[in-house]
C-alpha cells in the first residue's frame, strides 16, 4: 500500500478506564476511498478506538495523523478536521424536533443557508426512500427509522470519513437487509468508510480492509482474502 | 350557611368590575413573581448545569443539601433574610425591609433552591449520546451548548415555572420583608390573609379564584409549549 | 418560528408587567396593629397627611410585641399601638420619645347564646372572667403576644386566675380567626369590638359583658427615639403625631364609623372640643 492511499493513522494509542488499559495499538491505519472493517469480540475496545479516531474522545495517549499531518487538539484546526468526519451511532440520538431539522442539523452547525440545507435535505431524504418521515417528530418514528434518519445525517455533510458503529446490532430484519443493499450505494468513491460490525454479510460483501481488535490489541490487519475464514468465529 | 354562595358573588363582581384594590394586588404579585423568577433564573440554571455537568470534590454534599434547601419554610427565609436587611442586620444601611426589593431578595434565596435543582436533573436527564453526537456533527463548544439548551427546554422551562408557582403562591417572605404595605407591598397571598381575617371572605376568595386562575393558565401555556413542539 | 414569535411575545409582556416603577418619594413606616389596619379607619386618617407632608406612610400591621420589636430595631420610624404597659417600657428603655394618646375603642366578651358560664349582662369583666373559669367554660385566647393578648392576660391576673386546663384554648392566630375558632366551638373570647362588628353578620356568638372601664382599650403614638438610630424619619414621625393629635386628625376619628357605628374615639381632644 502506498502512501497516498492513507488517509488516517492513529500510533501507540494507550487508552485507561481508571487504573485499567482499554486499548494499546500501535500502528493503525485507514486507507481512503475504501471500506475499512473493525471487527472484534464484545468489549475489545471497537467503539473506544472509534470515538478515539472521529476526534470524539480526546482522553488518550498517542497521536494521530490525518492526511500525513498530527491532530493537535490545542489547536483551532481540530473544528476543520472533524467537520469533515461523521459518525453513525448505534443506537442513534436525535434531537428533539422534525426528521428534517434533524437531517439538516449538521448543516445547519456549519452555517450554511436554509434554502440549501432545505434542498439537501429533500434530496437525501429521496435516496433514502424516507421523504414521508420529513415531519414527523423525533419521537414519532421506529428504531429502523431512526437509523435511517441518522444514516441520512451522518451523510448529507458529504463527509471524507464515515464512521459506523454496529448500524444493525438493534435493528429489524427488514432494516437490516435495507442497510445491506443500500448502503455501499450511498457511499461515493471519495468517501473513506471505518465500519465496526457483527454481521458476516456485511464483512464479506464490502471489506477491503479488516482489522481485528482483542482485549485492546490489534491482532489482524489485512485484506480479507488473507483472513483466515477460521478466524472469524472470533468476530 | 351560604357563605361560599355569597363569597363568590362577591368575588365575581370585584372581578368583573376590576376593582382598583384587586388589580393593585393582583399587579403587585405578578410583577414580584416575575422579576424574582427572571432574575434567579440565569444564575440557578447556570449552577444547574455546572453540579450536572462536572465532577467535583463535595458534589454529594451540595446535592444533599440541594435538596434539603427545596422545601424550605417560606418563614424560614422571611426570617434569615430579615436578620440580614433589618436596620440591626449587616445589610440594614440598603433599606430594603418593607420595600419590593426586600421581596424580591427573599423570593430568590426562596427559589434558587428549585431552579438550580430542577435545571440540574432535567441536564443530568439527557442521553449521554447526545454529547458525543453533537461533537461528532462538528459542533463548537457553544454550539454544543445551545444544542444542551434546546434539549433540556422543557425541563428546564419547568423548572421556572415551578419557580413562578412558588413564589406567586408563598406568604411567608411577602409579610415578614414586605410588611403587606397598601399599594405598595401588597401581594395576593398577604391581601387575603389580611382580608379573611378581617371577615371579607369575598375579597380573599376573589383573590383565591385569580391565583387559581394564574396557575391555570401558566400551566396551559406549558401545554401549549409542548404540544407545539412538532412545529419546529 | 410561530412559537419563537410566541415566547418572545410572552416574555416581553412578562417584562413589561415587572419593570419596577422607582419613585423617590419620602417615606414614612408607621408598625401598627392588624386591628387597627383591618378596622380601616388608617385609610381615611392618613391621605390627608400624605398630601399635606409630601411623603408615603408606609403602613406595617403585626401585633403588638412584634411592632414594638421592630421599632427597637431600628426597622419602623413610629408605632401606633394599643398595650399601655408595653409602651410605657418602650419609652422608659430609651426607644420611644414623645407618646401621645390618640384615641380609645372597647373589647367585648362574647359567648354563646346558652352561655353556660352565666356572664350575660354583667358590668364587671373581672368577675365574669372568674366565672368562665370557675364553670371550666372553654375560652379562647389569641396566645399571641399581640395587644389584645396582653388585655386578656391583665385580666386573669387582675382576677388572680392562671388560665390552664383543658378549657383554655391558645390559637395563636389573629382576631378574626381567633373569633371564627371560637364560633365554631361555642366558646368565649374577648374581642375588640371593631373585629366584631366585622364579623358579627357571620357568627353566631353574640356580646355579653361590655362598658367596664377596665376593658377600654387606649391606643398610643411614639415616634422611634431619633438618638437610637441614624436614619430615622423623625421629623415626619413627630410631623405625624402633631397631625394625628390635631382637631383635623381628631374630627376623622371621632367621624369614622363602620357598619353604621363609631369605631374610635379620640382622646388627645375631647370630643366636646373638637371643632
Amino acid at each position: 500500500m502506498s502512501k497516498q492511499n492513507v488517509i488516517l493513522e492513529a500510533r501507540n494509542i494507550v487508552k485507561y478506564y481508571g487504573e485499567q488499559k482499554v486499548l494499546d495499538i500501535e500502528n493503525f491505519t485507514l486507507y481512503k476511498g475504501a471500506f475499512n472493517f473493525l471487527i472484534g469480540p464484545n468489549g475489545s475496545g471497537k467503539t473506544t478506538f472509534l470515538q478515539i479516531l472521529s476526534l470524539v474522545d480526546k482522553d488518550y495517549r498517542g497521536e494521530l495523523y490525518y492526511k500525513g499531518e498530527a491532530i493537535d487538539y490545542q489547536r483551532d484546526n481540530l473544528l476543520k478536521s472533524r467537520r469533515k468526519f461523521s459518525v453513525i451511532w448505534q443506537n442513534p440520538y436525535l434531537y428533539k424536533g422534525s426528521v428534517s431539522y434533524n437531517i439538516g442539523l449538521p448543516l445547519r452547525l456549519r452555517g450554511v443557508n436554509k434554502k440549501s440545507i432545505h434542498h439537501k435535505v429533500k434530496q437525501m431524504a429521496e435516496k433514502l426512500a424516507i421523504t414521508e418521515l420529513l415531519s414527523k417528530r423525533h419521537d414519532q418514528i421506529s428504531g429502523g427509522e431512526k437509523q435511517k434518519v441518522s444514516i441520512a445525517r451522518a451523510l448529507i455533510t458529504e463527509p471524507e470519513i464515515i464512521f459506523v458503529d454496529e448500524p444493525t446490532n438493534s435493528l429489524d430484519k427488514e432494516s437490516i437487509s435495507f442497510f445491506n443493499q443500500h448502503f455501499s450505494e450511498l457511499v461515493t468513491d471519495e468517501m473513506t468508510v471505518l465500519l465496526i460490525t457483527h454481521d458476516l454479510t456485511q464483512v464479506k460483501r464490502l471489506a477491503n480492509h479488516i482489522n481485528s481488535l482483542d482485549k485492546g490489541k490489534l491482532i489482524y490487519q489485512g485484506c480479507p482474502r488473507e483472513y483466515n475464514s477460521n478466524n472469524f468465529h472470533v468476530i | 350557611m351560604n357563605y361560599l354562595q355569597e363569597a363568590l358573588i362577591e368575588a365575581f363582581k370585584l372581578i368583573i368590575n376590576l376593582d382598583r384594590e384587586l388589580l393593585d394586588v393582583v399587579t403587585t404579585s405578578l410583577r414580584l413573581s416575575v422579576t424574582s423568577t427572571l432574575i434567579a433564573a440565569l444564575p440557578g440554571i447556570l449552577l444547574g448545569i455546572i453540579i450536572s455537568r462536572n465532577n467535583f470534590g463535595g458534589k454529594k454534599v451540595i446535592n444533599v443539601i440541594l435538596n434539603t434547601l427545596l422545601g424550605l419554610p417560606t418563614v424560614v427565609v422571611g426570617l434569615f433574610v430579615y436578620s440580614l436587611i433589618s436596620r440591626r442586620g449587616p445589610l440594614g444601611e440598603l433599606d430594603m425591609l418593607f420595600s419590593i426589593r426586600g421581596i424580591i431578595l427573599g423570593q430568590i434565596i426562596l427559589i434558587l433552591p428549585i431552579i438550580i435543582a430542577l435545571s440540574r436533573n432535567a441536564i443530568h436527564d439527557i442521553d449521554d449520546k447526545m454529547y458525543k453526537t453533537a461533537i461528532s456533527m462538528g459542533a463548537t463548544r457553544l454550539q454544543q451548548f445551545k444544542l444542551l439548551l434546546a434539549e433540556a427546554r422543557y425541563g428546564i422551562s419547568g423548572a421556572l415555572i415551578a419557580a413562578f408557582g412558588r413564589v406567586i403562591g408563598e406568604i411567608g417572605v411577602s409579610m415578614m420583608l414586605g410588611g403587606n404595605i397598601r399599594g405598595v407591598t401588597r401581594t395576593i397571598t398577604t391581601a387575603m390573609a389580611m382580608e379573611t381575617n378581617k371577615g371579607r371572605f369575598g375579597f380573599g376568595l376573589a383573590l383565591g379564584l385569580i391565583l387559581l386562575t394564574i396557575a391555570f393558565l401558566v400551566n396551559f401555556g406549558v401545554y401549549y409549549l409542548q404540544a407545539g413542539e412538532s412545529s419546529v | 418560528m410561530k412559537k419563537g414569535l410566541f415566547l418572545l411575545f410572552i416574555l416581553t409582556l412578562l417584562l413589561m408587567v415587572s419593570v419596577i416603577p422607582v419613585a423617590a418619594e419620602e417615606r414614612l413606616v408607621m408598625a401598627t396593629t392588624t386591628s387597627t389596619e383591618n378596622s380601616g379607619l388608617l385609610a381615611e386618617l392618613l391621605p390627608p397627611f400624605e398630601e399635606k407632608f409630601d411623603v408615603r406612610v408606609d403602613v406595617v400591621a403585626v401585633g403588638t410585641g412584634k411592632a414594638i420589636n421592630l421599632a427597637q430595631n431600628g426597622d419602623a420610624d413610629v408605632i401606633l399601638v394599643h398595650a399601655r404597659p408595653a409602651e410605657d417600657k418602650f419609652v422608659e428603655e430609651g426607644y420611644g420619645v414623645n407618646r401621645r394618646d390618640v384615641m380609645f375603642n372597647d373589647f367585648v366578651i362574647l359567648g354563646p347564646k346558652d352561655d353556660p358560664a352565666d356572664i350575660a349582662g354583667m358590668k364587671d369583666a373581672i368577675a365574669a372572667y372568674k366565672k368562665i373559669a370557675e364553670s371550666k367554660s372553654e375560652f379562647i385566647s389569641r396566645g399571641d403576644d399581640s395587644g389584645t393578648n396582653k388585655k386578656e392576660l391583665s385580666i386573669w391576673t387582675k382576677a388572680a386566675i392562671r388560665p390552664e386546663g383543658s378549657w383554655y384554648l391558645e390559637t395563636g392566630q389573629g382576631m378574626g380567626a381567633s373569633i371564627n375558632v371560637a364560633n365554631e366551638k361555642e366558646a368565649y373570647i374577648m374581642a375588640d369590638r371593631g373585629t366584631y362588628l366585622a364579623y358579627s353578620g357571620d357568627i353566631e356568638l353574640e356580646i355579653l359583658v361590655s362598658g367596664d372601664e377596665i376593658l377600654f382599650n387606649p391606643y398610643g403614638i411614639i415616634p422611634v427615639n431619633p438618638a437610637m438610630y441614624s436614619h430615622l424619619n423623625y421629623q415626619m414621625a413627630m410631623a405625624l403625631v402633631g397631625y394625628i393629635t390635631s382637631q383635623q386628625g381628631q374630627k376623622i376619628i371621632n367621624e369614622y364609623t363602620k357598619y353604621g357605628k363609631q369605631l374610635f374615639h379620640p382622646s388627645a381632644i375631647l370630643p366636646e372640643n373638637i371643632k
